[in-house]
């Protein structure tokens, strides 16, 4: 009776451990192209990017949603900025991109080209950041929308709250504008070079961050850990 | 006959008649082909117009490999027998084709032996327009479509004619002037590619509620006729009611032409890069978690344009081509298909080919039927990133009927797919025609382009085909 007793509080002790094994980081790496590589102007660049999560899985095996994990791509046309960009890089995951990667904006949207739907950089060049522009396109957001861009048409998105829809706008209208920055969903894929300037001093860089926000662990859900790889490429000429 | 005597002849003939009854098409074609030289091709992508195009240069003797990213082949003709119960199967992709309007479709249909079902998905419709629901009859009748806010005009046309053939009544007096379905250009409508639309169905005095209904403010007045046009000269409505499936799903295609091509079919290849020179080219793949690299005399790029801008080609192809491939845009949805336990729409007396109008549901239509079973098949199709929960209580909520007997709901969302996420190739930008069209049919050294965004029209099976067939003549002469 009372080996079973023990054995019966080990394995309980056992599952409110693993319940509650606090949530490891992800490890992501930008696996290609490596860092310091050089880019040639007007030309494509390819990505690579693993991820591994102790709960989550690792992408080698398929385990990580593709759609999850992101590369940001910024351009520096003068690498003197570079250790100031990479000290006080932008969050990859702010509140409103955070959403958006979440609902699937990307699915049908992209920062730079048209898709299905248009562009970020086109929806920010045509509305200004005012109060009036983002209630009306909060509203697009949430209810669906036709025939502003094209025939297609925008779903509705009724698990977003009227919050929720702001800060993704929010985010939409105040980085969707910068030229500079490309944003591209998945584990592999490329991104297109500038055209290399007539001034061209010969010290631009592109730096690649990589990102993905886990899933948290059983009974620790909410404490979703991010992880971020960086590379930078400088110009080949 | 010399030395050849009439028994001889006789005996002869007779064994080639025989001959000519066992003999597999591809191994007729190869002994009648012509003296080309045979040549190697590497086929990018293994959806319907690539696997079309390998099968049609395999039958005149060239070699051809297809090297297929995803790990099965057939792309956006894609359907499902998975979790579906008693056999039925639903089309998760392209849905249906039409007859006239799909000759080269037809021709293989016939070739490969495939059987092609009457669909009567545009029959009976009935559809939901601001909350109410209008059957075919209610559209026809002139006190409905008055009180809709219809003109007279339009009223007598609809009341003549179906109501998707609406834009007939204000463009069919332009069509006259296309007479090559492939030449849009140089018919005096030129000027009209700067022109919306829906500017010519006001000025041919189109109602408010009829532009509605017919759009046309971001597409140029000339792509808009000269699509109506290639329908017309193909002897099409603009809406065929008249469409068909291939028994056993349309996938029978795809799978009819990669069983002829065989080991030639190389799936979970997807190319990384490609070199061409003056002589051939050469791609860099990736198998079995290796790179390796293979040299063609052509590459066929049967690549949708969304997914080939993620491939390195070099030279980069000239900048009239990029822009090609980086600007053409394609429409994306998401097939719902619902499993039921019986017709429960029959009970009910109410057709089950319906348009919702609803942001998370667009249309539902009824599939599979040769199937002997009493569970039916109902497809449905809305937009990507909608749960199948929603889809199917958009369904509950709207349908016209007392109660379903749903008992499974399955979908796939096309905006979520790597490779194949594109269904049609929409409209070019107002006044860029020209930048478009012919280019994107035309070769770019030893690059050449076959898919369903490659032909004049976007009616996908029929585009693919017949831009595969454009392609292997191209290669076979070369």
């Amino acid at each position: 009776m009372r080996i079973t007793i023990l054995i019966f509080f080990i394995v309980c002790g056992m599952s409110v451990s693993l319940y509650n094994h606090p949530n490891d980081p992800p490890q992501v790496k930008i696996t290609k192209p490596v860092h310091r590589d050089t880019f040639q102007w007007s030309s494509l660049v390819t990505y690579d990017i693993s991820v591994t999560d102790t709960e989550d899985g690792s992408s080698e095996y398929n385990e990580i949603v593709p759609e999850e994990v992101f590369l940001m791509v910024r351009f520096l046309p003068d690498s003197s900025r570079l250790s100031s960009y990479l000290s006080g890089q932008l969050d990859p995951q702010p509140p409103g991109l955070q959403l958006m990667k979440q609902t699937g904006c990307f699915n049908c949207h992209a920062k730079k080209s048209k898709l299905i739907g248009p562009s970020f950089e086109a929806i920010s060049d045509r509305y200004t950041d005012t109060v009036a522009a983002s209630k009306n396109l909060a509203l697009k957001l949430l209810k669906g929308s036709q025939g502003v861009w094209g025939e297609e048409k925008m779903p509705p998105n009724p698990q977003l709250s009227e919050e929720q829809a702001g800060k993704i706008i929010a985010w939409i209208l105040r980085n969707g504008a910068d030229k500079q920055v490309n944003l591209l969903p998945k584990l592999r894929g490329a991104f297109e070079t500038a055209a290399k300037p007539p001034q061209d001093p010969g010290r631009a860089v592109y730096v690649l961050t990589a990102s993905y926000l886990d899933h948290g662990s059983p009974g620790d859900g909410s404490r979703k850990k991010a992880a971020t790889h960086s590379v930078v490429l400088r110009s080949g000429e | 006959m010399r030395g050849h005597g009439r028994r001889e002849f006789i005996k002869n003939t007779t064994m080639a008649g025989l001959g000519t009854a066992i003999i597999s098409p591809e191994l007729l074609l190869e002994k009648t082909k012509t003296n080309n030289k045979v040549k190697k091709v590497i086929v990018a992508g293994a959806g319907i117009a690539g696997l079309c195009t390998a099968y049609e240069l395999m039958k005149r003797g060239h070699e051809v490999v297809v090297l297929e990213a995803s790990g099965r082949h057939g792309g956006h003709v894609f359907t499902v027998h998975d979790g579906l119960s008693d056999g039925l199967y639903g089309d998760f992709g392209a849905e249906h084709f039409t007859k006239p309007g799909y000759e080269k479709y037809w021709e293989y249909v016939k070739e490969l032996d495939l059987t092609a079902l009457p669909y009567a998905r545009r029959k009976n419709m009935v559809r939901r327009i601001d909350g109410v629901f209008y059957t075919e009859e209610m559209l026809a009748d002139h006190t409905v479509l008055l009180k809709m806010g219809f003109n007279d005009r339009e009223s007598s046309f609809l009341s003549q004619n179906p109501f998707n053939e609406l834009k007939a009544l204000f463009i069919n007096k332009y069509l006259g002037a296309f007479t090559d379905e492939y030449q849009p250009f140089q018919v005096g409508l030129d000027d009209m590619d700067r022109v919306p639309m829906i500017d010519i169905y006001k000025k041919e005095g189109a109602s408010p509620t009829a532009l509605k209904f017919l759009g046309g403010q971001n597409v140029s007045a000339l792509f808009e006729l000269w699509q109506a046009a290639i329908l017309h000269l193909r002897g099409v409505a603009n809406f065929p009611l008249e469409v068909y499936r291939l028994k056993g799903g349309n996938q029978m295609m795809p799978n009819a032409f990669a069983k002829k091509l065989g080991s030639r079919v190389w799936l979970n290849s997807p190319i990384l890069e490609v070199r061409q020179g003056d002589s051939g080219v050469s791609v860099k793949y990736r198998q079995y978690k290796g790179e390796k690299e293979m040299s063609a005399d052509f590459l066929v790029n049967c690549i949708p344009p969304p997914a080939l801008r993620n491939i390195p080609i070099s030279p980069a192809l000239p900048p009239e081509k990029q822009y090609i491939i980086k600007n053409l845009v394609y429409d994306s949805y998401q097939r719902f298909v619902f499993q039921a336990s019986s017709k429960f729409w029959v009970a009910d007396n109410v057709s089950i080919n319906l348009e919702f109008d609803h942001p998370d549901l667009w249309s539902v239509w009824h599939s599979a039927d040769e199937v002997d079973t009493h569970r039916v098949i109902v497809l449905g199709t809305g937009p990507g990133g909608i749960s199948v929960g929603r889809a199917l209580a958009a369904f509950r909520e709207l349908y016209p009927g007392k109660k379903d007997t749903i008992e499974q709901a399955v979908s796939r969302d096309w905006t979520k797919e790597a490779f194949s996420s594109t269904c049609e190739r929409l409209a070019f930008p107002i006044g860029e025609l020209d930048k478009f069209w012919p280019g994107l049919m035309q070769p770019s050294g030893r690059i050449h382009f076959a898919g369903a965004y490659a032909d004049n029209l976007n009616w996908g099976m029929e585009a693919s085909t017949r831009s595969a067939n454009r392609v292997t003549k191209e290669i076979d002469e070369a």
